[in-house]
């Protein structure tokens, strides 16, 4: 059960025990904040102690398969003790990414770290780490049990403790019940549930979680999502979690990494993701239903900024260090963006806004209960999507003056896609 | 609570009832099929039913009537007998020819699939530089005649002093049989999920740990199969054991007795039948203990799960 990592001073072998991760990380802190003077910050790796962070660097990393570039040039540092979250379109690299970092891919160019030490050729064996598939891949010849005593077998772990921790780790996950059942025997959800049980039973120093959740039906997804939250929580240790589904990662992730076409588009939170996306394509991503975006033309006014396009023309807030980024644009081709809860019924404005009007007519109405979801087509044809009051009373082919918000739009460089400036107060 | 089984017991009288007619109506429907297929099956097993009925009685029975005439009387046992049986495993040497049988066979199922099985974990899951070419050799053996080995590999063994040796035979065996094994078992191992063997690399097993924990529980239907092509075309080989062991009681397997026997006593049918029986009899055996995976077996690769 004890599992000491290579130390040189005997006093701190003690701490090494990963027994009791909490107390040992705690009385590390300790440790660095005495000699350090108050400037430790937990998130960062300065770590000189002995004590494994579970810290993980990709730099430059880059993967071929032949001549195909899956990732490109990847540098993500990922603390100790966090959860990211690795989100993108199917192939854009999300989940070669995390294989590389387990071991199960070879790393074309570039390095990868866990903790100070360089994982390159270190086999998965031996980086302690532990993996939920996505298929779960629990292996159908033995029991719960035995699934999840095979790594502990595997690593010597005596007879006894491998019981003791089988146990409590299946009492964690209220899955004491299943332990003599076969994996076919179990349902789609208790699967899920055996395989998360089978990563956090030896107690690893990061967990890899590939699309755990994909295979679930809605409901029971919203409440493994929960429950994998707490368990972060809980246990404390560094989570890589790769989804393609931007919900997932909203609500789980400390921070989501945002791929496309296997180049990062951004490392952030998500609140700062969304209100503050790099560029066009974390913009649309992120958020559901995905932002409006138009192609539109800035016009410099005596002083005053314009918008404007066939449809519209829009005044833009004059925030003065606003203007000074997008001055340089004026009379260009720039790309507007606005959140779809961003335009409003003009019947039900909230108040504090920066507002602007629009008309266009209602295409379709989808009555969500809470929301109403408007499809909406603008005088040049375009369509829009608006989310607004339930109370609207806006109706099918109806055309209505519509009121935009403007404390949630964007403006993108037409030619290289990035943000220019996101008119949202908040950070 | 006393009352409450009686409303439901009704529908669930009237449930079972339909059932019934349901499978009263499946079995209708099925009645021709499995007619047909119990013809066919009688046909099939008429000469073996022949064969067993000839081998126990006695020899003048077996050459004045033919072997149906029993079933005038079938349970008049004084015209059974098993002295057919005794004769051939003693005076004719039968009973030494079925140990030398057991002990080519065994071995020479054994050893392939030993190695076949790790050949073929090789060549599914390890990288290593040439796999495609050397597995692509191995399948490329499929297609040799064994009869074009045999001066060579003779030619080796009086070498090495092996000729007339068991070992000389099993290896020869391991030989011819491994290219196929390789091919059956590599097919199936290779259609194992990837993310099983991942997840156990994960976990933190070595190559050895996945191969023996994971890989052959796993290809049990597989490999069981195999054993039972393997062991049955080793069992009624004549040609690999007559070449590489020869003819000398002390080594000869039951069919290369049995030829002889055919040589020596062509007119005593009682003796032939009960020794062609005593063959028969060890892959009857196996056949009907492992039929399913010889199902499974025909089946691999062409057909998932």
């Amino acid at each position: 059960m004890i599992r000491n990592y290579k130390v040189g001073s005997p006093s701190s072998e003690v701490l090494n025990a990963r027994v009791r991760p909490f107390e040992a990380r705690f009385i590390q802190n300790l440790e660095l904040k005495i000699s350090n003077f108050g400037s430790f910050n937990p998130l960062q790796n300065t770590s000189t102690s002995s004590i494994p962070m579970a810290s993980v660097v990709f730099e430059q990393v880059t993967k071929r398969f032949d001549t195909d570039t899956v990732v490109k040039d990847l540098n993500l540092t990922v603390h100790d003790q966090e959860f990211l979250i690795l989100v993108g379109p199917s192939g854009c690299g999300k989940t070669t990414s995390l294989r590389m970092l387990a071991g199960l891919e070879q790393v074309t160019q570039g390095n990868i770290y866990i903790g100070d030490r360089r994982v390159n050729t270190v086999p998965p064996k031996d980086r302690d780490i532990a993996m939920v598939f996505q298929s779960y891949a629990l292996y159908p010849h033995m029991t719960v049990y035995e699934n999840m005593a095979f790594s502990l077998q595997l690593h010597g772990t005596a007879k006894s403790d491998i019981d003791k921790q089988v146990n409590a780790a299946a009492r964690q996950m209220g899955i004491e019940a299943l332990l003599n059942r076969k994996p076919k025997e179990l349902s789609g959800g208790q699967r899920q549930r055996v395989a998360v049980c089978r990563a956090i039973v030896r107690n690893p120093a990061i967990f890899l979680m590939d699309e755990p959740l994909s295979n679930l039906d809605a409901k029971l997804r919203v409440q493994a999502r929960a429950e994998i939250s707490k368990l972060h929580k809980k246990l404390g240790t560094t989570f890589i979690y790769v989804t393609h589904d931007q919900v997932e990662a909203m609500t789980m992730g400390s921070r989501i990494a945002v791929m496309n076409q296997g180049i990062l588009q951004q490392v952030d939170t998500p609140a700062h993701l969304y209100r503050h996306p790099n560029n066009l394509f974390v913009a649309g991503f992120i958020g559901s239903p995905a932002m409006n975006t138009f192609s539109a033309t800035l016009i410099n006014q005596d002083g005053e900024f314009y918008i404007k396009n066939e449809a519209f023309q829009v005044k833009l807030p004059d925030r003065r260090e606003a203007l000074m980024a997008i001055a340089p644009y004026s009379g260009k081709e720039v790309i507007f963006g606005i959140r779809p809860e961003a335009i409003h019924d003009p019947q039900y404005v909230p108040p504090d806004i920066i507002p602007a009007t629009l008309t266009a007519t209602v295409s379709l109405t989808e009555m969500m209960g809470n929301e109403i979801i408007l499809y909406l087509t603008l005088p040049n044809k375009q369509e829009c999507v608006a989310r607004v009051d339930p109370r609207s009373t806006l109706s099918q082919t109806e055309s209505v003056q519509i009121v935009l918000d403007l404390s949630s739009s964007y403006l993108f460089d037409a030619n290289s896609e990035q943000m220019i400036i996101s008119f949202n107060p908040f950070r | 609570m006393s009352k409450s089984p009686v409303p439901q017991s009704q529908p669930h009288r009237q449930r079972s009832l339909q059932s019934r007619l349901q499978r009263l109506e499946s079995l209708l429907k099925k009645t021709p099929v499995h007619v047909v297929l119990v013809a066919i099956a009688l046909l099939w097993t008429l000469p073996t039913m022949g064969l067993l009925i000839s081998s126990v009685r006695q020899r003048d029975a077996v050459l004045q009537t033919g072997w149906w005439t029993v079933f005038q009387h079938p349970l008049d046992f004084t015209q059974y007998s098993l002295q057919n049986y005794i004769d051939v495993l003693t005076a004719e040497g039968m009973g030494q020819a079925f140990l030398n049988s057991l002990a080519i066979s065994i071995p020479a199922t054994v050893i392939p699939i030993a190695i076949a099985a790790y050949a073929a974990y090789a060549f599914a899951w390890m990288e290593f530089p040439g796999r495609q070419v050397l597995f692509m050799l191995v399948v490329g053996l499929l297609v040799v005649p064994l009869q074009m080995t045999l001066i060579p590999i003779l030619r080796i063994y009086s070498v090495l002093g092996w000729s007339g040796s068991f070992l000389g035979v099993w290896l020869a065996h391991a030989g011819y049989g491994m290219p196929l094994g390789i091919y059956l078992l590599r097919n199936y191992i290779g259609a194992l999920p990837r993310d099983l063997i991942e997840a156990a690399a994960v976990d933190g097993a070595s190559h050895l740990n996945i191969f023996t924990r994971l890989i052959v529980p796993l290809s049990m239907p597989a490999i069981a199969s195999f054993a039972v092509f393997q062991f049955l075309w080793v069992w009624n080989d004549l040609l690999v054991a007559l070449v590489y062991l020869g003819g000398t009681p002390d080594v000869a397997p039951v069919t290369l007795r049995l030829a002889n026997m055919v040589g020596s006593r062509g007119q005593d049918w009682h003796i032939l039948t009960s020794g062609a029986f005593v063959t028969m009899m060890v892959p009857l055996l196996v056949f009907f203990a492992l039929q399913r995976y010889f199902v499974r077996g025909i089946l691999a690769g062409s057909v998932k799960g």
